[in-house]
C-alpha cells in the first residue's frame, strides 16, 4: 500500500463513530431494501416467465381446443365421379371408380365394365421400377365430372362457397343432394387432355353473422386422367452397327409431358432378338436426345433395340411399361435375310437368305416371332415361305453356324428381319363365309335392311346357319358391347403389339370376355342373324378396323 | 426544491426500512446474543447465516480477494466472540459491520501488495486527492489528527444524505453503483455529488489554513 493510501485511510479512520453509526444503520436498511427489490426484481422475471408460459400454453391450447369445442368446419379431401343423379348423390349411392376402368368413369351399377389389373410386360422384370400410383381418376375429353368436397361439419355449419383452380363456386352452383358435410359439384373437364390438377384454394361457412374459412387439413388437389392419343413417341437415328456394338441417338417426344408428371422414367435397352430378354438398358432423358452406346454384343447375332418408358397413360390401366420403340437390328454377321414379302389377302409371307459362301454358313434354324417375342412357327431350313398365317405383326429370325478357317471351329450367329405386318383374310373369320358388303369411304352404297344408300366402313361376311366366328389375329380382347344399330354384341380385339383395333359386329353367343388373350383360330361367337342395317341376309359378321382411332378398310388398314 | 425534496425522501426509506428491520429478521439479534453471552458455538453459525453475505460484500470492497475476504470474515466472528460478553451491542449488525471493515482494512495495509484489478478501496481513496494531501511530511503527524477535525466538522455540517454517500464510499469503499441503488439515482448524479462533497471538504480544509 502506498504511504498515500496509509495516510488518507487514517484520516478516514477519524470520523467520528457517531457518524459511523448513522450511516452504518442507513447502510443496512438500504442494503436490505436493495435486496428486497433484486428478490422482488428476481420473483417478478420469474412470475413473468411463468406467466408468459402459462399464456403461450393457453393459447396453444385454445387454438386446438376452441375449434373442437365449436367444432369448426374441416375440410378432409376431395374425390372424384363420373355421372350421378339426384337420387343417388342424396343416397349417397355413388362411388369413385378409380384406377383400372378404362372407358369413361362409370356408375356404381355398371357392370359391364370391369376395372382390369395392369398387365406385367415379361421384361417388367428387368427394371426396377416404383410403381407410381399418383392418378386415382380417369376421364375421357370433354367428360362431365362430378367433385366432392368432403367436409367435418358436426355443427352443420351453412357453406358458402369454395374455390376451384382460382374460381369460385358459391352454393346455388352445388349439385342437389350436396350437403353441409359434402358439397357436390359438377365440371366438365374440357377438351383438355392429360393430366389435370384440381386444387381447391378457400372453403367459406357461415358462423351467425360472420363468414369464416373451413379449416384446411386434407390433400387440397386432385388429379384426374384425361384420356388422350398424344402418347409418347420416339424415334431412333444416327443407328450405327458394328461387330460387337451398336450406338444410336434416342429422342422422344412428349407433347403432354406424360412421362414427367405421372413421374415416369424412360430407358434404352437391347434385348435378345425374341424381345423378351433384356441384355443390358440405360436410362435416357425424357426431354431431348440421348446418345446411346451398347458395346460387347456378339458378332452377327440379332438383337432387338428398344426404348421403353414407365408411366401412366390415362387408359386406366395405371403405371406401366410400354415400348415406344423397337428394332431388330443384326450385329455385322455372314447372313442376311431379304425380300421379306408378305402377300396381302393370301396370310403368307415369302423371304430370301444371303450368305457369306467364304465362311461356310449353315442355316441351322428359321423361327417366325410375334412382335412380344411369341414363337409362331418354324420351318425347315430350306424352306423360304411361312403360309397360313393370321394377322398381325411379325418378324424372321434365322439362327447358323459359321466357321472363320481360323483353327477355332464353327461359331454361333443369327440374324433378325424387320417387323412386316400379315392382314387377316375373310376365310379365317368365318369358315364358310363369303364376302358381303365392301368398305366404302366416300361411295354410298345400298342397304337393304334399312332400304337406302349410305356409306358402309367396314366389311360384310356372310354366314350360314349360326356359323362359328373365329379369331382372324393374334390380340387381346379390349371391350364387348351392344351396337344397338346392328343387333347383336360387337367384339373389339386389339392386335397383339400393334395400334391395330377390329370391330367384330353382329355376333351372337358371345364366348370371350374382355382382357382375355386369343391367337388366330380361336372363337369368338356366332354370327348373328339379327340384321338392322346393314343387309337383310342374315346371318352375317360386320367387321370394321382402326388405327390410332381412325377408321380404316379392315382389309387393306388403309384409311 | 429538488434537493430537499430528494432528502425527504431519502429519510423516509431509512425510517421505513428501519422499522421493517425487525419483521424481516429470521433469528432475532438478541437471541444470538444470548447464545454468545450462553457461550453456545451456534452463535456464530447463526450470525454468518445471518450477517455472512453482508459482511462479505464490506471485506470485498477493499480486498478484492476471496480467500482473503473469507479469512477477515472469520477474523471478525472471532472477534465477536471474544467481545461478547462483556459487550451487548444494541444494533449488532452495525457492530459486525464495523469490525469487518476495520480487519479487511489492516489486512490491507498488512499485505499492502498491488493487486491486478484495484480494490474498491484504492479507486475511492485516489479519488480524495484533489482534497486531502498525499504529501504530508512525517514532522506534521499531527497534521492528520487536524484533518480529522475538519473533516468531522464537516461531516457534521452537511445533509445527512451527503453525508451517508461520503462515508459510504471512502469509508465502506462501496463502489458508486452500489451507492446509486441505495439512494435511488443515477451512477452520474453520484459523481457528481461527490465531487460537491469534495470540493466543500477542501474549502474546509483551506477556510482552516490546511496547505493541500
Amino acid at each position: 500500500m502506498s504511504k498515500n493510501h496509509k495516510t488518507k485511510l487514517d484520516i478516514i479512520s477519524k470520523i467520528d463513530e457517531d457518524i459511523i453509526d448513522e450511516v452504518t444503520d442507513s447502510r443496512i436498511a438500504l442494503s436490505k431494501r436493495i435486496k428486497r427489490a433484486g428478490l422482488g426484481r428476481k420473483q417478478f422475471i420469474i412470475i413473468g416467465t411463468c406467466a408468459a408460459s402459462f399464456l403461450l400454453i393457453c393459447s396453444i391450447l385454445l387454438a386446438v381446443i376452441i375449434p373442437i369445442i365449436k367444432q369448426i368446419p374441416v375440410y378432409r379431401g376431395m374425390s372424384v365421379s363420373g355421372s350421378v343423379t339426384s337420387e343417388q348423390a342424396a343416397n349417397e349411392a355413388y362411388e369413385v371408380l378409380s384406377a383400372g376402368q378404362y372407358d369413361a368413369i362409370k356408375k356404381k351399377d355398371d357392370t359391364t365394365a370391369k376395372p382390369t389389373a395392369a398387365p406385367n410386360a415379361p421384361i417388367d422384370k428387368y427394371f426396377d421400377v416404383e410403381v407410381i400410383e399418383g392418378i386415382a381418376y380417369y376421364t375421357k375429353p370433354n367428360q362431365d365430372i362430378y367433385i366432392s368436397v368432403h367436409i367435418d361439419n358436426p355443427k352443420q355449419y351453412e357453406i358458402l362457397s369454395f374455390t376451384l383452380n382460382g374460381v369460385k363456386y358459391q352454393s346455388y352452383m352445388f349439385e342437389p343432394g350436396s350437403t353441409s358435410e359434402e358439397l357436390i359439384l359438377k365440371l366438365n373437364v374440357g377438351a383438355v387432355e392429360g393430366v389435370v390438377e384440381y386444387t381447391i384454394d378457400a372453403i367459406k361457412y357461415v358462423d351467425g353473422t360472420e363468414i369464416k374459412d373451413v379449416r384446411m387439413k386434407g390433400d387440397k388437389t386432385v388429379k384426374i386422367g384425361v384420356q388422350t392419343q398424344k402418347q409418347p413417341n420416339a424415334t431412333l437415328s444416327n443407328l450405327s452397327v458394328g461387330d460387337n456394338s451398336v450406338s444410336f441417338d434416342a429422342s422422344v417426344s412428349d407433347e403432354l409431358k406424360l412421362i414427367e408428371k405421372t413421374e415416369g422414367k424412360l430407358y434404352a435397352a437391347i434385348a435378345t432378338a425374341a424381345g423378351t430378354e433384356i441384355i443390358e438398358k440405360k436410362q435416357i432423358n425424357i426431354d431431348g436426345t440421348s446418345s446411346v452406346k451398347f458395346e460387347g454384343l456378339s458378332k452377327g447375332h440379332a438383337y432387338q433395340l428398344m426404348i421403353v418408358a414407365y408411366y401412366d397413360s390415362l387408359d386406366g390401366k395405371g403405371f406401366r411399361s410400354h415400348t415406344l420403340y423397337d428394332q431388330n437390328i443384326s450385329t455385322n454377321g455372314y447372313l442376311e435375310i431379304t425380300s421379306v414379302t408378305p402377300v396381302i389377302g393370301e396370310n403368307l409371307v415369302t423371304f430370301d437368305l444371303t450368305t457369306d459362301a467364304s465362311k461356310n454358313v449353315k442355316v441351322k434354324k428359321i423361327e417366325l416371332y410375334t412382335a412380344d417375342g411369341t414363337l409362331q412357327k418354324s420351318i425347315g431350313t430350306d424352306e423360304r415361305i411361312f403360309e397360313w398365317l393370321y394377322g398381325g405383326t411379325y418378324k424372321i429370325v434365322v439362327s447358323y453356324t459359321f466357321d472363320l478357317g481360323d483353327g477355332k471351329g464353327e461359331r454361333e450367329g443369327s440374324a433378325i428381319s424387320s417387323y412386316f405386318d400379315i392382314l387377316f383374310s375373310i376365310s379365317t373369320v368365318v369358315e364358310r363365309g363369303e364376302s358381303g358388303k365392301g368398305y366404302s369411304k366416300t361411295t354410298q352404297v345400298y342397304h337393304s335392311a334399312t332400304a337406302d344408300y349410305r356409306t358402309h366402313l367396314g366389311v360384310d361376311i356372310l354366314a350360314r346357319g349360326d356359323d362359328t366366328v373365329y379369331c382372324p389375329v393374334n390380340g387381346t380382347v379390349t371391350d364387348i358391347f351392344d351396337k344397338g344399330w346392328n343387333g347383336g354384341k360387337t367384339v373389339v380385339i386389339t392386335v397383339s403389339g400393334s395400334n391395330v383395333e377390329y370391330h367384330f359386329a353382329s355376333l351372337m353367343a358371345v364366348s370371350v370376355k374382355v382382357g382375355q388373350k386369343l391367337s388366330g383360330g380361336e372363337k369368338i361367337g356366332k354370327a348373328s342373324d339379327l340384321q338392322l342395317q346393314c343387309s337383310e341376309n342374315a346371318p352375317m359378321v360386320h367387321i370394321e378396323a382402326y388405327v390410332d382411332g381412325v377408321q380404316v378398310n379392315p382389309i387393306t388398314l388403309k384409311p | 426544491m429538488r434537493e430537499c425534496i430528494s432528502k425527504i425522501i431519502f429519510k423516509v426509506i431509512i425510517m421505513s426500512e428501519t422499522r421493517n428491520t425487525d419483521k424481516n429478521q429470521p433469528v432475532p439479534d438478541d437471541t444470538i446474543i444470548n447464545m454468545y453471552w450462553e457461550r453456545n458455538e451456534t452463535a456464530i453459525k447463526e450470525t454468518d447465516k445471518k450477517y455472512g453475505k453482508y459482511l462479505y460484500t464490506i471485506s470485498y470492497n477493499v480486498l478484492h480477494d476471496r480467500l482473503d475476504c473469507e479469512e477477515c470474515i472469520n477474523d471478525t466472528y472471532l472477534t465477536t466472540w471474544n467481545r461478547i460478553p462483556p459487550t451487548r451491542p444494541n444494533m449488532f449488525q452495525r457492530f459486525l459491520s464495523k469490525i469487518t471493515r476495520d480487519i479487511s482494512v489492516d489486512k490491507y495495509r498488512k499485505t499492502h501488495t498491488l493487486r491486478r484489478i484495484p480494490s474498491e478501496l484504492v479507486v475511492s481513496l485516489d479519488e480524495l486527492d484533489d482534497c486531502i494531501s498525499c504529501m504530508i511530511p512525517e514532522s506534521e503527524a499531527d497534521t492528520v489528527e487536524k484533518i480529522g477535525v475538519v473533516l468531522n466538522t464537516y461531516l457534521h455540517s452537511i445533509t445527512e444524505r451527503d453525508r451517508f454517500i461520503f462515508v459510504c464510499r471512502y469509508y465502506y469503499s462501496d463502489s458508486v453503483a452500489y451507492i446509486s441503488k441505495m439512494t435511488g439515482v443515477s451512477d452520474k448524479t453520484v459523481y457528481r455529488e461527490l465531487t460537491r462533497i469534495r470540493n466543500g471538504l477542501r474549502e474546509a480544509l483551506l477556510r482552516e489554513g490546511i496547505e493541500i
